[in-house]
């Protein structure tokens, strides 16, 4: 009976999600091989610029003395080029494959890390649900089956996001640049990730901002110097080039390809600065709005570069809701989730149903695969908004209980005075609720 | 005798002034050839051929000086450093119906138009061979420059090596595959040669209304400019038809009783043979026989027969000569004798190598070009496969795949040379695959690849229909060349055929819709106006809390929080 206690209390442990979790995708990869072939393939878990094919052709390229830059073939980074060619074979099935099942179990494994750190507690069955949520998560499932170079990028952004959390400054800011140069738009996440370290180094000496800046900016230069050495400066034009100048215009989930296939030519170049500062405007108000939880403010972030980005992915989205797991009490104060839900079950079918329609049969057009991108995109957008809001709720509600309601919660102990499920129960018996005004900030 | 010795003696000098002044050097011949095929079809071929000495002569003032030659077609060459040029086109050739792996003229290129040359190097090459191609696509009444200067391409110099070497050139070519010939590209033509159509065999030509009932035309000309080294130029023009030699009705109308393939010039061309043209020095009518099939092949009246090594395999010529004043007005049938009914026969036999190219796999975004190379013979062959592929042609080099009767054999692929193309600049991909083909196998090589899509403005008009991609060319390495004595390469590889061409093919691209630009630029922009407004909305409103009394009066609490 307490042996049985015991082996109960071990399963519910985090590491038997995630070897669970590791075990699934192994067996998918071996077992269902043909399935994961087919998933490749798919627009919707990989662009051209991270989808494992284009990475063997450049890979391919490489190995025989050419500079793969140099054609309009291959646009991901001399990071990744390197690593498969010379560490990691792309060629081998079997090496990638792990490689991808061990990214997917260290992002889990960081996003466990960065609830421990955001709580300061260690809670057996919420973390069971984080790791659960992010690695049974088919988005994130199915991009890793489909080897979407995303996935990488994703765990490397999720380790940074940790040893941040952790106030280990040095491999968070090594992290980040490395994330920068592969998909360039952690770029923007370096505000957020300073105030976050900023947050969690106070005690230390030493370690001020500027220190991590000059960190960020010469790992990213001595990363810049790699890339060098891999491939002179021709990956330049073609890894960021393509991704600020969205010249490649192979259908994708996000919103870039179709609105610049029609695009008039005298106007492209206005709406793609349109379009690339339309990220930049939000990282300095987020910031300053959310500045006592800078995480959260990552979180807003993520979820605006997944879904605006010039070349997003299924992946992209699955790092969002992933990382929506350690933060339950957002979760619990959203105004819509069912209707976010349903949404994504929907566009989970119209998307490939469309795009086969389009590109497979040839029997529909392109407005077909448009409109489901479209409602992925609106969808995608109010559950960010949605996000936000909930996270000001929970703001407001955190602020007033301590404020207004100290008295009443006197028979409860410090902890559960912060927690959400206690300060809304009192909500609820009071009748109160929590507004948003039409009035601006004075 | 003596009289007539002494005449040419004091005459000499003056013949030999009028001689130079009228440039005797330039030689013009012409010929007919026909040959009929397996399939009850016949190819009419018609050669014409000039050899000139520099078209300028070396005099204080500048002047140029043209007896045969065009100068239309040789002014613009010499003003822009050309060395050698040739032009193609052709048409209807579909090379699963025949028994030769291609059209008898060696130097036709594949479907469609092709305009390719060696221009001696200088800075502006390139505007040079645009020049030339404008200049020379006018001529022909067909758009030979290229669309856009990415269209050009650079690295055939080993398909397409030079006749006579010139040092420091290099080598341009422009392929157009969605060019068709027709009759507007006939009149030019005659109007290069220096019989006009008027005379000699060009008068056989010059009935459109019959050329173009053929089945399928080529039509090319190919020019080796004078240069130092090689005072003597050379202009040559083809025309190739193929035409059946039992009419249609003939098949369908049983009344009629003429279902052999007796033909004559008349029934041809609906003309006895013409009065030469007296410039030629040369007018030939051939009649190439293949041997057993042909035999019994007859003509009347006779004319000089002799054996000849022609594409891979001896074959009987019947020459006549068309100078001859005894054969003008005349006529010559054909006849195959005991022939009552022609049976299509039941097999024909292939050529030594023959190659086609399908896609599979076919989605409207993706596929596989499948390339098939036959070789029937019972020797190994080298040769090199070569593609050209538009910008938005995307292969796939690393998955590549080379077959051998469902065996994979990558070790054939000896070599690979590989120009990706840089999207989204117009320009070319191409691809050079040295491949070795094992003795009698089918070997198969499959290429996938990715169509990109293109901006709305970058679709050519009628966009729909799709796009031709130029022909293939496989190249062979081995081949022997056909006068070379010594009977001991009696094999199909003494040929002067050296490459074989690929039929053209018609790919579809994806299309946007082209009513859609307002619309998407309306609907995308509105959706990140939506959530641009909304974002704004919570992060600058104002925050608070209201409580709402069991009463259902709300007395409102209003509590600002920041």
């Amino acid at each position: 009976m307490i042996d049985r206690n015991g082996i109960w209390t071990k399963l519910q442990s985090y590491r038997t999600v995630i070897l669970f979790g590791f075990a699934l995708r192994v067996a998918l990869f071996l077992g269902a091989s043909s399935l994961c072939h087919t998933l490749e393939r798919r627009p919707e878990l990989s662009t051209p610029l991270t989808s494992i094919r284009s990475l063997k052709e450049g890979v391919y390229i490489y190995e025989r003395g050419t500079n793969p830059y140099d054609g309009g073939v291959f646009y991901h980074s001399p990071i990744y080029l390197a690593f498969f060619t010379y560490i990691v074979p792309a060629s081998s099935y079997f090496l990638t494959t792990i490689l991808w099942s061990l990214a997917d179990l260290a992002s889990s494994i960081a996003l466990i890390g960065i609830w421990r750190a955001r709580r300061g507690l260690s809670d057996g069955t919420r973390e069971c649900l984080i790791s659960a949520l992010f690695l049974f998560n088919p988005y994130t499932l199915l991009s890793c089956l489909a080897r979407s170079t995303t996935s990488l990028d994703n765990a490397v952004l999720l380790g940074s996001l940790h040893f941040a959390t952790d106030g280990q400054a040095l491999p968070a800011t090594l992290l980040l640049a490395l994330a920068t140069h592969t998909s360039l738009y952690p770029l923007l996440l370096l505000p957020p990730l300073l105030m976050i370290l900023k947050q969690n180094t106070k005690y230390q000496q030493g370690s001020s901002t500027l220190t991590n800046v000059i960190t960020y900016i010469s790992s990213f230069a001595a990363l810049v110097g790699v890339n060098f050495f891999m491939a002179d400066s021709s990956w330049i034009r073609q890894t960021w080039g393509v991704i600020i100048n969205v010249t490649d215009l192979t259908p994708n989930v996000g919103m870039w390809w179709y609105f610049f296939t029609e695009m008039f030519d005298h106007f492209r170049t206005f709406f793609l600065g349109v379009f690339q500062l339309h990220h930049l405007i939000y990282v300095a108000p987020i910031c300053l709005r959310l500045s006592d939880d800078p995480l959260f403010a990552t979180l807003v972030l993520v979820g605006i570069i997944g879904t605006w980005k010039s070349y997003p992915t299924l992946g992209d989205m699955a790092l969002w809701a992933g990382f929506l797991g350690c933060f339950p009490e957002v979760v619990a104060n959203l105004r819509h989730p069912l209707f976010t839900l349903t949404v994504h079950l929907y566009t989970s079918i119209l998307l490939p149903l469309l795009h086969s329609l389009w590109l497979l049969t040839g029997t529909g057009n392109a407005n077909f695969f448009y409109a489901a991108t479209m409602v992925y995109g609106l969808n995608a957008s109010l559950a960010v908004v949605d996000v936000l809001a909930a996270g000001m709720r929970v703001q407001v509600k955190k602020k007033a209980t301590a404020m207004l309601l100290q008295e009443e919660m006197k028979d409860h102990d410090v902890d559960e005075r912060a927690d959400i499920k206690v300060i809304d129960k009192f909500w609820d018996g009071k009748g109160w609720s929590v507004v948003q005004f039409t009035g601006s900030l004075s | 005798m003596l009289l007539s010795s002494l005449r040419l003696l004091l005459l000499a000098p003056i013949y030999t002034a009028v001689a130079i002044q009228h440039g005797t050097d330039d030689t013009f011949s012409e010929s007919l050839t026909l040959h009929p095929l397996p399939d009850g079809r016949m190819s009419v071929l018609f050669q014409f051929e000039t050899i000139f000495s520099s078209p300028k002569i070396p005099s204080s003032t500048p002047q140029s000086h043209h007896s045969l030659t065009p100068p239309s077609l040789l002014l613009p060459l010499e003003a822009n450093n050309v060395s050698e040029l040739t032009i193609s086109f052709t048409s209807g050739w579909d090379s699963t119906r025949s028994s030769s792996a291609g059209l008898m003229n060696y130097d036709s290129s594949g479907g469609g138009g092709e305009i390719r040359g060696w221009l001696r190097n200088s800075d502006d090459a390139e505007e040079r061979w645009n020049a030339v191609t404008s200049a020379l696509g006018g001529l022909f009444c067909a758009g030979l420059g290229a669309k856009d200067m990415g269209d050009v391409v650079r690295d055939f110099g080993g398909i397409y090596p030079q006749n006579r070497f010139v040092e420091d050139t290099t080598h341009f070519l422009l392929s157009h595959p969605e060019s068709h010939l027709c009759t507007e590209n006939l009149t030019p033509f005659l109007s290069l040669l220096p019989s006009k159509g008027l005379s000699g065999i060009s008068s056989l030509l010059s009935q459109p209304g019959i050329i173009f009932s053929w089945e399928s035309q080529s039509e090319g000309i190919e020019i080796l400019m004078p240069s130092s080294t090689h005072p003597q130029g050379r202009w040559k023009g083809w025309w190739e038809g193929v035409l059946p030699l039992i009419p249609e009705n003939n098949k369908r109308n049983n009344n009629n009783d003429d279902k052999s393939r007796n033909f004559s010039i008349e029934k041809i061309f609906r003309k006895k043979l013409p009065r030469p043209f007296p410039e030629a020095q040369s007018s030939v009518l051939r009649l190439i026989k293949d041997s057993p099939r042909d035999d019994n092949l007859k003509a009347k009246p006779n004319g000089q027969e002799g054996d000849e090594w022609i594409d891979g395999q001896s074959r009987n010529v019947i020459e006549w000569d068309l100078t001859d004043a005894n054969l003008v007005g005349k006529d010559i049938d054909f006849w195959w004798d005991g022939e009552n009914e022609f049976h299509y026969p039941r097999n024909i036999l292939p050529p030594g190598i023959s190659i086609s190219r399908t896609v599979v796999d076919k989605l409207a975004s993706d596929g596989t070009f499948q390339i098939i190379i036959t070789n029937n013979d019972d020797l190994e062959r080298r040769a090199i496969y070569s593609e050209i592929w538009p910008w938005w042609v995307k292969g796939w080099m690393s998955e590549i795949e080379l077959f051998v009767d469902d065996e994979k054999r990558p070790d054939l692929l000896e070599n690979s040379s590989y120009n990706p193309s840089t999207p989204p600049k117009i320009s070319t991909t191409t691809l050079h695959f040295t491949l070795t083909i094992p003795a009698r196998s089918k070997l198969m090589l499959k290429i996938p690849f990715t169509k990109l899509t293109l901006k709305y403005t970058e679709h050519r008009p009628d966009a729909e229909r799709g796009i031709e991609l130029s022909s293939s060319i496989l190249t062979l390495l081995d081949t022997v060349p056909e006068h070379s004595t010594g009977s001991s390469i009696e094999d199909s590889r003494r040929t002067g055929r050296k490459r074989i061409y690929t039929n053209r093919l018609l790919l579809d691209i994806p299309t946007p819709d082209f009513s859609m630009p307002y619309n998407v630029i309306i609907m995308s922009s509105t959706v990140m106006a939506v959530f641009f407004g909304l974002m704004q909305g919570v992060l600058t409103r104002k925050w608070g809390w209201v409580e709402v009394k069991e009463e259902k009066v709300v007395e409102v609490e209003v509590k600002k929080n920041d």
